[in-house]
């Protein structure tokens, strides 16, 4: 109730400005000549009657000020007065102006670019469910801490086999290959060499043909390949 | 003598009281304050009504236009149920200070 009043009583400084300030003025009017009747019924002539009316209220424009002061209207009066003097400026000083927002539409372009990438390749989850578990197991040499190093072959496999604290450890190695064939040209290509259970893991199944197994993971078995 | 001012603070605690009574104009307002005062009080309109604004953005009173006595279009204004509160508690503090001032000037 309290804050309706309180936001009504605002709204109506704002927006009827005009009635608001009308109203005023009747109001300090009226009060102007029920003080000149009573200065007549006193026995001042009408013309010394309405001066002293006039001369006991003081300054009226002085009380109009403080109550739109009071309304909250002032403030938003110079905030408008202070945006149309601050867009006059910057048309004035136009190149000046077009530098700057040149500068800064740049700074701004190229840090959100920036973030944005690093945004996704450091910070947020792998994008498949659970992404947020995954995480990647290092070595690190303590004389030289920061440096962190890649985990052997049968490190890994002990790890796994101590394994208590994950739900599964697989390992994976990014590497540059050429393939290349009789009678095609050599092409470059990325491929990682994973552990069998790599897929079964991160739970994506592959679309056509079948997932690595154990056996392909036991030494002198076939080479297997699956495209992405 | 001196004209009398009123102490700060105090023209809300008369003005809350006098609109005790019923809605009064400001006009009305004054005169009443000067008349129960016998004429010691003089309510400058130029306190008044910033006075009045000030407590009906407050929510102590409420505004209403109507007709005065002699036929003219008038605001008249009433005391809303904040602003019964507002007086006793105003009431209460000024009969406190009143009483300990009091103490004051015939004790010391």
């Amino acid at each position: 109730m309290k804050l309706v009043r309180k936001i009504r009583f605002w709204l109506g400084g704002l927006f009827c400005r005009g009635r608001f300030n009308a109203e005023m003025e009747d109001e300090l009017q009226m009060h102007i000549e029920l003080r000149t009747d009573k200065n007549i019924a006193a026995g001042m002539s009408p013309q010394e009657a309405h001066y002293a009316a006039l001369r006991d209220f003081g300054r009226v424009d002085q009380v109009k000020e403080q109550a739109r002061d009071q309304r909250n209207v002032a403030w938003v009066e110079h905030l408008l007065r202070d945006l149309r003097f601050a867009v006059r400026m910057i048309w004035a000083h136009r190149w000046f102006s077009a530098a700057v927002i040149v500068t800064l539409a740049l700074g701004i372009g190229i840090n959100t670019t920036v973030f944005t990438l690093v945004n996704a390749v450091l910070f947020k989850p792998l994008p498949i469910p659970g992404g947020e578990r995954i995480v990647t197991i290092a070595g690190q040499n303590l004389k030289k801490p920061g440096d962190s190093t890649r985990i052997s072959y049968p490190d890994f496999r002990e790890f796994r086999t101590q394994n208590r604290t994950f739900e599964g450890i697989e390992s994976a190695r990014l590497e540059r290959v050429v393939l290349s064939d009789r009678y095609n040209l050599p092409e470059r290509r990325e491929v990682g060499r994973v552990s069998a259970g790599m897929f079964s893991l991160l739970r994506i199944p592959p679309m056509l043909g079948r997932d690595f197994t154990v056996a392909d993971d036991r030494p002198g078995a076939e080479d297997v390949v699956l495209l992405g | 003598m001196a004209k009398p001012e009123l102490l700060s603070g105090t023209l809300d605690l008369l003005v809350l009281q006098v609109l005790n009574g019923g809605p009064l104009h400001g006009f009305a307002i004054a005169e009443r304050i000067h008349a129960l005062s016998k004429d010691v009080l003089i309510v400058e309109e130029g306190s008044l009504y910033p006075s009045l604004y000030r407590m009906e953005e407050k929510g102590w009173i409420d505004p209403e236009w109507g007709q005065s006595d002699k036929g003219r279009r008038a605001k008249f204004y009433s005391l809303t149920k904040e602003g019964r509160k507002q007086l006793t508690a105003e009431r209460q503090t000024w009969d406190r200070i009143a009483l300990a001032i009091g103490d004051v000037l015939k004790n010391a």
